[in-house]
């Protein structure tokens, strides 16, 4: 007779998983953002492979000293233009914002994307290199030009995660501005809905009464809404497809109009502080 | 008969997790792509010395795909933890060194975690459309299974990888 096969059994590693589902996320988060910041270099290892047989390969003597000055000035170059590439769209989307949240002095920070996807299929979320040692906190809005990104869900010292708008957890009072622009009808006068991420490529507008004028191309922006500091006409995405069917309710889907797979930085909106005190804006309109 | 070293398995783990956060997604197809993660995860329960180990190392696994997730910590630590479970109960009668049980095994286990996972996120943050979940779940347990054979061969020939 062999020796017996000892049964490990499952329960204290069911137990200990439990334990951390019922952990508040605010005890965690630190500890999972630090860790996933250790997944940084893998970033630049596409880079760093496609360089090494360039430089294997490279030519003996003079000619190899002048191919390395060369390869220098040609970096530098690069890196020259890659910056000033960088500050363009910088500006860009700051003048993009302007529009918008001109009126109640919003400050934005500039954040770089470390990844751009989540791990689990059905949840939406981008990570940037920016925490709250620069000042970010939970619920800070994330823009790109004058369109929606997400918000601010787990913050680090030097990493947040953004919720983005395609994530099912993602809600916000939104009204579909037509094609035909009607003027003098002011946003409050038209029916808003609330918009909700589906964590598939599209995102969904409920809650609007059936008679609410809503078609294929218009554009889907959000309402005010001081409390979670969030100001009017901000892009969440662009109708799809209407559905009137049975119910009282339309089925609307928006697509969004950004790729947030190939984002390589966002803008952080920084609420001023008698917003993010009391919920509501001082000024403006 | 192939053996493996839990630590070495669990930085295998790491460098998948940074493919998934990285090319996997740009590889989706409607936002289903392959789990590396969790075709790592079968190997462990397949391929484990004895229950403790594979039991161990579908939970550390997991767990990893949790670091990366904003969904809540423990629950994919959870769902490997189950998948490893079952794998472990039913291995005496499967032949695992065949690429058609390893195919049939991820399969089975993505079905079940991305379900899992999806009624979770259902529950728990906000609806996700019947159509997608289904859609979704199918093609991503296709991927994985696609995946998970040449990984299986690769982890089981080349040994210096995980022993």
């Amino acid at each position: 007779m062999g020796p017996k096969r000892r049964r490990s059994s499952p329960w204290p590693l069911l137990a200990v998983s439990v334990l951390l589902l019922l952990t508040p996320s605010s005890v965690a988060q630190k500890t999972r953002l630090t860790a996933l910041a250790g997944f940084i270099p893998f970033q630049g290892l596409g880079t760093l492979a496609a360089r090494v047989p360039s430089s294997a390969l490279g030519p003996s003597g003079d000619a190899k000293a002048l191919a390395t000055e060369n390869a220098y000035l040609k970096d530098q170059v690069d890196k020259l233009s890659r910056e000033n590439k960088r500050k363009d769209l910088l500006l860009e989307q700051a003048l993009g914002m302007k529009q918008p949240v001109r009126d109640h002095n919003y400050r934005m920070i500039a954040a770089d994307v470390i990844f751009s996807t989540d791990s689990s299929p059905w949840r939406k979320s981008l990570t940037v290199a920016m925490g709250t040692r620069d000042g970010v906190e939970k619920g800070m809005l994330v823009l790109y030009n004058n369109q929606i990104v997400g918000r601010v869900t787990e913050t680090a010292p030097k990493t947040s995660r953004i919720q983005t708008v395609t994530d099912p957890g993602f809600r916000a009072a939104a009204v579909a501005v037509p094609r035909t622009y009607v003027a003098g009808v002011s946003f409050s006068e038209r029916q808003p809905g609330v918009y909700e991420g589906t964590s598939g490529q599209n995102g969904q507008l409920k809650w609007l009464s059936g008679d609410a004028v809503v078609e294929n191309g218009s554009f889907v922006v959000t309402t005010e809404d001081p409390v979670n500091g969030v100001p009017r006409g901000l892009v969440l995405g662009r109708v799809v497809s209407v559905n009137h069917g049975r119910g009282a309710f339309p089925k609307v889907e928006v697509e969004s109009i950004l790729n947030l797979r190939a984002l390589e930085h966002v803008m952080l909106l920084v609420p001023p502080m008698d917003v993010r005190s009391t919920g509501a804006p001082s000024g403006g309109r | 008969m192939s053996k493996y070293s839990t630590g070495k398995l669990v930085l295998l783990a790491a460098a998948a997790l940074a493919f998934e956060l990285t090319l996997a997604e740009a590889w989706s197809i409607g936002g289903a792509r392959a789990e590396a993660l969790l075709s790592l995860a079968c190997f462990a329960a397949l391929f484990a010395r004895d229950s403790g180990q594979g039991l161990t190392a579908s939970w550390i696994i997991g767990l990893l795909k949790d670091v990366g997730s904003a969904g809540p910590l423990g629950l994919h630590a959870l769902l490997f933890l189950g998948a490893g479970w079952v794998v472990l109960q039913i291995r005496q009668i499967l032949f695992r060194e065949s690429p058609l049980t390893q195919l049939g095994v991820a399969f089975v286990a993505a079905c079940w975690v991305n379900l899992a996972a999806a009624i979770v996120v259902s529950i728990s943050v906000g609806g996700i459309p019947f159509g997608v979940i289904v859609g979704k779940t199918l093609l991503s347990a296709l991927f994985t299974a696609v995946l998970t054979v040449p990984l299986h061969l690769t982890l089981m020939h080349v040994r210096f990888l995980v022993r």
